[in-house]
């Protein structure tokens, strides 16, 4: 990736839940940077930071977790992130983002035109209520919705949940982002509407040159689609490189323990090997490596240090203490 | 849309009406089980004879299916009798004693909705401050103790301490002019308010607190929505359709508690008309009265049907 072009930088991305006497850190100095045009998977187990970090690059933290340190950074505009109304200002910046539940995510009672037209009416002010409507119908074809006029007088509830996964990418696209991010956009649908979904955020992303962060735990998904990878585990990256590259060699022993569980490689070794254990909880981070309790090559030096995200090869990032030893 | 709320409200009405023939037939039949109008009209000094006497002039030795069919034909022509105590017919009387009354609900319950708006907005939209506990303290307080009771109390503090309203007693608008007629209403009103904004109030919180749990609030956040776009555009109007059906449920307490305020303020009231008519035995103004309490909580359900279908897309598709 072209460093120097990144649309979305972001740098030392700390969150912390906010509690009586003090604050959990939830995701802890995260980094990474998505160019014009890049499709990047971030994968990891349920608890690991990842759908966080998403809603952190989009301003819409859960109510009592908040930013609390680093920098995003989105067309080379900063953003402190710590202070301030961070969400509109996220929406001003250009970052929209895709949910995982589209039977939710939309307004039960509001037209479905109306709910793309007040995107376009946030995104320009002065932009009279004819108008916005005449766009959003074009929003929804764009997103490839049959009879997009006639659907847009319509409510959410007459829409299945791929057409309304739809609805939603045409709202994030409505507010002409540079940044989307997409938080398992197809994990409550079904396979067939998934490649119809992903295809069209593959289109757009090149059509708009959009930069995508995708959140999954799909390792397969993200191998097929995405450009890099970030692996996340307990709040912190723990490898990220070029998908093939990770997925091909991966250097920490959490994402061979990942692949490792999935059904593509129980098809080719003839077993499927559970990762045992869980993530780690908020608050019980410890001193050495987060995955330390859970992973075979745990030494004393993993117990007692925690290691530092080093480079392995071009772009290739490894936190492992092991890492080396690991190569084949 | 609309003309699938008129084609709703058509069918609802019609299927009111076996409903309220029902509630006036059971009526019928309880009061003929409980007394004796014949014996009413007829006077506590008639001869058994006399009274059998009258008993057959009215019409009251038929089957009572056969009386209550007639009633009801009446009723549906406007004629509900006359009073068994000369009091004149039963419309003309339900025309003198309801003024007071709907004036006193519309009062209560418009300051009940607009203090639950308001008070349940501000608790609602920011739960767990010392408001929201405070408020939650106060509806507690409002829902457990009964009208009466607080009639009572409010009397006693502004009427008889502050003496800045007066303690009981009704005065006609038209006569006395609204500055001085609503000084009467004030303290019957607010006992009458309190219960019902209490439960509102809860209602209306409740609903919010869950709706800003929804995901579509995330969604309008993330178009960059601000706070009051988000609340007004997006959840109060998700969050209103429960508590529009507790307002509808609360015209049936408003009926009684009515009764008692009326009682407690001594106005001249539908209320008092009631516990007259029923101490009196004056059988036509009970048998109207009951079906004129039908009609008015049916009406209200089928109102606040027609709002929560109006509010709520989804289940226009459905009955």
């Amino acid at each position: 990736m072209a460093d120097a072009q990144a649309v979305l930088r972001v740098t030392g991305l700390t969150v912390e839940l906010d509690r009586q006497g003090g604050s959990t850190p939830l995701v802890t100095d995260v980094s990474f940077a998505i160019g014009r045009g890049e499709m990047v998977g971030m994968v990891g187990e349920s608890g690991s930071g990842k759908s966080l970090t998403a809603s952190a690059v989009a301003g819409v933290l859960p109510r009592g977790v908040r930013p609390a340190g680093g920098a995003i950074e989105v067309d080379g505009a900063v953003d402190g992130g710590a202070t301030g109304p961070a969400t509109r200002r996220a929406a001003r910046r250009g970052v929209a983002m895709v949910f995982q539940n589209p039977m939710t995510s939309l307004n039960p009672s509001m037209r479905v035109g109306d709910q793309v037209a007040e995107a376009i009416r946030l995104r320009r002010p002065g932009t009279s209520r004819r108008e916005a409507r005449r766009a959003a119908v074009e929003a929804l074809d764009r997103v490839e919705i049959t009879r997009p006029a006639e659907r847009a007088r319509q409510y959410p509830f007459e829409f299945s949940g791929g057409m309304r996964q739809r609805v939603m990418i045409a709202i994030a696209i409505a507010g002409e982002p540079s940044v989307l991010v997409a938080d398992e956009p197809t994990t409550a649908l079904d396979v067939t509407v998934q490649r119809g979904v992903m295809d069209l955020l593959d289109r757009l992303r090149l059509d708009l040159g959009l930069a995508v962060l995708f959140v999954s735990h799909d390792l397969a998904l993200v191998g097929e689609r995405c450009d890099r990878l970030l692996v996340m585990y307990a709040g912190e990256l723990v490898e990220s490189g070029v998908t093939a590259d990770v997925l091909r060699r991966p250097s920490h022993p959490y994402v061979r323990a990942l692949q490792q569980c999935t059904p593509e490689h129980a098809l080719a070794v003839g077993a499927l090997r559970p990762l045992p254990g869980r993530v780690p909880q908020a608050g019980e981070v410890r001193s050495g490596c987060r995955f330390t309790p859970r992973c075979a090559l745990r030494t004393e030096e993993c117990e007692r240090d925690h290691p530092a995200l080093e480079t392995r090869g071009s772009g290739h990032l490894v936190r492992c203490h092991h890492a080396r030893g690991s190569e084949e | 849309m609309l003309t699938l709320i008129l084609r709703q409200a058509a069918l609802r009405a019609l299927a009111a009406v076996p409903t309220l023939v029902v509630v006036t037939a059971c009526t019928y039949v309880m009061l003929f089980a409980i007394g004796d109008p014949a014996a009413v009209v007829a006077g506590e000094s008639a001869t058994p004879q006399q009274v059998a006497q009258v008993r057959h002039s009215l019409g009251l030795d038929r089957p009572v299916i056969a009386q209550y069919l007639d009633w009801l034909g009446n009723a549906v022509r406007g004629d509900f009798g006359a009073s068994l105590h000369n009091r004149g017919t039963v419309l003309d009387l339900i025309g003198q004693y309801l003024p007071p009354t709907l004036l006193l609900s519309f009062l209560a319950l418009t300051a009940a909705v607009l203090a639950s708006v308001l008070m349940g907005s501000a608790v609602g939209s920011r739960p767990g401050g010392p408001v929201d506990r405070g408020l939650g303290a106060v509806a507690v307080l409002g829902i457990a103790v009964p009208n009466f009771l607080v009639g009572y109390v409010l009397i006693l503090v502004f009427s008889l301490w502050f003496r800045w309203f007066p303690a009981g007693g009704y005065r006609d608008p038209a006569e006395v002019g609204w500055a001085t007629a609503l000084q009467f209403l004030t303290l019957p009103a607010a006992s009458l308010a309190l219960g019902l904004m209490c439960v509102q109030m809860r209602t209306f919180r409740a609903s919010l607190i869950k709706e800003y749990e929804g995901d579509y609030v995330r969604t309008a956040r993330m178009k960059g929505v601000s706070p009051g776009g988000v609340f007004f555009r997006h959840v109060a109007r998700n969050a209103a359709a429960p508590w529009v059906t507790v307002i509808g449920l609360e015209v049936g307490v408003l009926i009684t508690g009515a009764l008692l305020v009326e009682s407690v303020f001594a106005i001249p009231g539908i209320g008092t008309l009631t516990l007259e008519a029923v101490q009196g035995q004056d059988f036509p103004v009970v048998q109207a009265l009951v079906a004129l309490c039908a009609l008015v909580i049916l009406a209200a359900n089928l109102v606040t049907d027609l709002i929560a279908l109006w509010l709520n897309p989804a289940s226009r598709g459905l009955s």
